[in-house]
């Protein structure tokens, strides 16, 4: 740790100054106007390979990768004369560039001083790269949970896609043999030989659709968000949901919000919360009379007040007993025999991964509502 | 089968493939059949005094299959029926077996199978129309009866003597043998054991 020359007439306080950076656990670089570096303490050392004789003096901006490297001068120039702060006084996540050409996260404040008419500057620099790793870590943990209960979610799901994928094949099985009972007779036309190819076809691409979606629903995905619409990802696996309520009976209504805005996110994963709230409820209302399961389940998108967009889940079912309320948020809480108790708690997980809300309140009409709101993208910027 | 000549098999099932390749099938070996994509229109246009047979999905939404066999069992309609199931539906099936249903047949089947199924369903359905006809014509000859004939008759069947009935409609014993011969020569038969058995296929309703 050295503190250039031109700070050496006040020696006292000097060896203050250079006891307090010595103790810093966060790195320390102070600068001059011109943006030279004047003092570069232990922690800055450890954090970016160099020893202080060998930057003190000069540019600081040999410390910082592109874009910001060309035009670190401009920055400072920019306060000095208009004094608008746009890191000063406050502080932001960039990237620090170590001697050996390494980029890793920082979180970066920077104080000015002034000395005898002069301003000088002061970086306070903490690693993020443990906690950015960390981050990384979990949200890849998320994820791989989030993909098993995808596939736990269509085991519960299996008997519905069973029957949705053995209808056609029965179908197909069926008009074939028709096929051959008609050429072995000598009564039949041309015409209604094709139509019965016509139909096989038509039967097989049936089939093949409902694989579609499992298919598309159960692939393994990064953990990206991207700009989507939250009314096109519902629609995408409508069929599932409809596979589900219409094997156990249940009357299925789909209420679109026009002109929702774009939101950022995972569009695997939202479509998991509302595939994963639409099970629960048909699962609530499996059991029900006809007359309650007609009243069925309302999946509805808003545009909120706060310019937010939702979706909204309503059952007839007998709702989430009393008591119970947030905690069926919790993992291994369920109310199912054959449940295992993660799905909501992952939903939430989801949810919140996305800055937005998944909560639960009882139908005044009698059931459940789950409503997941997320924020609106940024228009412009990836929300970063 | 000229035994099936004239008989029809009614088919109802949600899925519009399975309803179409179903009826390209049975009329493919001769079967007449008629076809409805739920029960509840089906149960409008049956008609019971039609030889015929039923073909029914157990699983539909609406009036499922089971709903449909309550249906006709509360209507006294017990057309032969056979359950197409899928495959987790075997215990809604074994239910309907229990209710009277003659056979389920899981999807996807061998047309064989299900075509050796309706016949014997038809065949079935030759006993039931003859049933039938005794008990129309049984309530035929019991709208013949007088208000008077009707009420010796009730007595007779209940197993009163002859005495016990004059005394208690206040009539002679001689008037009761009168209409109690009247009874048996428009009913048609000629025992007392006729009487009951023919009695107790009109007393049901």
């Amino acid at each position: 740790m050295r503190v250039s020359k031109r700070r050496q007439p006040e020696e006292e306080s000097n060896s203050e100054l250079q006891a307090l950076l010595s103790a810093a656990v966060d790195g320390i670089v102070i600068i001059d106007p011109q943006g030279s570096i004047e003092a570069f303490n232990a922690s800055s050392e450890r954090l970016f390979g160099y020893q202080a004789d060998e930057v003190i003096g000069k540019q600081v901006d040999i410390l910082m990768p592109e874009p910001h490297r060309s035009s670190h001068s401009s920055y400072i120039k920019n306060f000095l004369t208009t004094r608008r702060a746009k890191v000063i006084g406050t502080g932001r996540e960039v990237e620090g560039l170590r001697k050996d050409g390494t980029r890793f996260p920082i979180w970066l404040s920077i104080g000015e001083a002034r000395k005898a008419d002069e301003s000088f500057f002061v970086g306070f620099i903490r690693d993020l790269t443990v906690q950015r790793s960390a981050e990384r870590k979990q949200a890849e943990l998320e994820s791989r949970l989030a993909h098993v209960a995808r596939f736990s979610l269509m085991g519960e799901m299996a008997a519905g896609i069973a029957h949705e994928i053995n209808q056609p094949l029965s179908a197909i099985a069926t008009y074939a043999q028709a096929g051959g009972r008609l050429l072995d007779s000598d009564n039949f036309s041309k015409d209604e030989l094709k139509k019965i190819c016509s139909r096989v076809t038509e039967q097989g691409h049936r089939a093949a659709s409902v694989i579609e979606n499992l298919r598309n629903f159960i692939r393994k995905q990064e953990p990206g968000k991207e700009i989507i619409c939250l009314n096109d990802i519902i629609q995408d696996v409508v069929g599932l949901i409809a596979v589900d309520a219409k094997n156990a009976d249940i009357a299925l209504t789909l209420e679109y919000s026009e002109d929702l805005p774009p939101i950022y996110g995972n569009a695997v994963q939202i479509q998991q919360v509302v595939l994963n709230l639409t099970r629960n409820a048909v699962d609530a209302m499996r059991a029900l009379r006809k007359d309650k399961r007609e009243k069925g389940i309302v999946i509805r998108t808003d545009k909120l007040i706060d310019g937010g967009v939702g979706v909204k889940v309503t059952d007839h079912g007998p709702g989430v007993a009393k008591g119970l309320n947030d905690a069926v948020f919790h993992p291994f809480v369920s109310t199912k025999n054959d449940g295992l108790g993660v799905g909501l708690a992952i939903s939430r997980t989801i949810v919140e991964s996305h800055s937005g809300k998944l909560r639960y309140r009882g139908n005044p009409m009698g059931g459940a509502i789950f409503e997941a709101d997320f924020p609106a993208a940024v228009q412009g910027a990836n929300n970063e | 089968m000229s035994d099936d000549d004239g008989a029809i098999v009614y088919v109802v099932d949600d899925d519009e493939a399975i309803l179409e390749s179903l009826s390209m099938l049975l009329r493919s070996v001769g079967l007449e059949c008629q076809v409805f994509s739920n029960a509840t229109d089906f149960l409008r246009s049956l008609d019971p005094s039609r030889h015929a047979c039923l073909l029914a999905d157990i699983r539909m939404p609406g009036m499922s299959g089971l709903e449909l066999q309550e249906r006709l069992i509360e209507k006294h309609i017990a057309i032969p029926t056979i359950f197409i199931t899928g495959h987790g539906d075997v215990p809604m099936a074994v239910g309907a077996m229990k209710s009277g249903a003659l056979d389920f047949i899981q999807k996807p089947f061998r047309d064989q199978d299900l075509i050796d199924r309706i016949h014997e369903a038809l065949q079935l359905d030759t006993e039931r129309l003859a049933r039938r006809q005794v008990e129309l014509d049984a309530r035929k000859r019991v709208a013949s009866l007088t208000p008077r004939e009707t009420e010796v008759m009730q007595k007779v069947v209940e197993g009163c003597a002859n005495k016990v009935i004059a005394l208690d409609l206040g009539v002679s014993q001689r008037t009761v043998e009168l209409h109690r011969a009247r009874v048996m020569h428009k009913m048609g038969v000629r025992s007392l054991a006729d009487l009951v058995r023919l009695a107790g296929l009109v007393v049901d309703d």
